[in-house]
């Protein structure tokens, strides 16, 4: 059975870990939001940081932090701790190790290479064998309106720490689907969608121009969050609701 | 506005109405849940396909 996960989050990261010990990876598709992606070159360091396929990347790599739910586990902060010490930006904690991964996506991101490829082949490196594609190559930031005004997603939920009231969660609706992914969708005979929020990290998957038709032609499994999760374990745990 | 639904959990019911704003129809055929949110589910969206885990 060819199975395509739309996951994301601590919750759905754990869950795709499960999935890629079940399933054989030519049967697995994994893909993940990046309107939470940080590409600003002007902010978080001029580093491209996309925190939805780092906390995929490392739990599958069994290299994350368990009890933290992101991060890498055994993770120091001393370039952090040197940055607050020059004034830099500090509220989205960046852990020494993790920032080789930053780095070394931004440096090939800079060369030229697509976000598909270069998730690839990051994935790869650290002995990931399941396909991994973001949603998109494109930038396709995901923002929340409040009444503080417009924030970007992860200013919202680190920087501000889900404070402001959120009224609408804004997010690109035109960015193509990575390349693969709608052929991903054509070719797999169900979709099993992770114990994620709906709204981030799922909707801005759903948005990308061709994916929601074909999700609705296939069979969809939904795996809920499990009780004893608490906002701020997940992303947007304590703002989902209808409107 | 957003309002939270119970201020910590996220609800399948309230998931899979979400998904269906979104979809314009049904868009999960069926349901892994934790045993204490099975029998909400049920009541909630009688036509779910619903897996206790």
């Amino acid at each position: 059975m060819r199975v395509v996960a739309l996951s994301g989050g601590v919750g759905g990261a754990r869950l795709l870990h499960g999935l890629c010990k079940h399933l054989d990876a030519s049967q697995l598709t994994i893909v993940v939001n990046t309107g939470c992606d940080f590409d600003h070159p002007r902010h978080r360091w001029g580093l491209r940081i996309c925190p939805g396929l780092d906390t995929v990347l490392y739990t599958l790599s069994d290299l994350g932090d368990q009890q933290r739910g992101w991060g890498l586990a055994d993770e120091s902060f001393a370039a952090l701790a040197m940055m607050k010490r020059y004034g830099g930006e500090d509220w989205f904690a960046l852990g020494d190790r993790d920032l080789a991964t930053h780095l070394l996506r931004t440096q090939w991101l800079r060369e030229g290479r697509a976000l598909s490829k270069v998730t690839a082949e990051l994935f790869s490196r650290l002995g990931v064998q399941a396909r991994v594609l973001p949603m998109s190559d494109a930038p396709c930031p995901t923002c929340v309106a409040t009444g503080a005004g417009e924030l970007p997603f992860n200013d919202w939920f680190v920087r501000h720490r889900c404070g402001p009231r959120v009224d609408e969660v804004r997010f690109d609706r035109e960015a193509a689907a990575a390349p693969g992914l709608l052929r991903a969708l054509d070719e797999c005979d169900a979709v099993v969608f992770g114990p994620s929020n709906p709204y981030v990290p799922v909707e801005p998957m759903l948005a990308r121009p061709g994916v929601l038709e074909r999700v609705l032609r296939l069979p969809a499994v939904a795996v809920s969050r499990h009780r004893r999760w608490r906002l701020g374990e997940g992303t947007t745990a304590g703002h989902v609701a209808e409107h | 506005m957003l309002q939270s639904i119970d201020g910590i959990e996220v609800a399948p019911a309230a998931v899979d109405a979400r998904y269906r704003r979104v979809a314009g129809e049904r868009l999960v055929d069926a349901w892994i849940v934790q045993a204490g949110d099975e029998k909400a589910l049920r009541t909630a969206v009688p036509d779910a396909a619903v897996v206790g885990a």
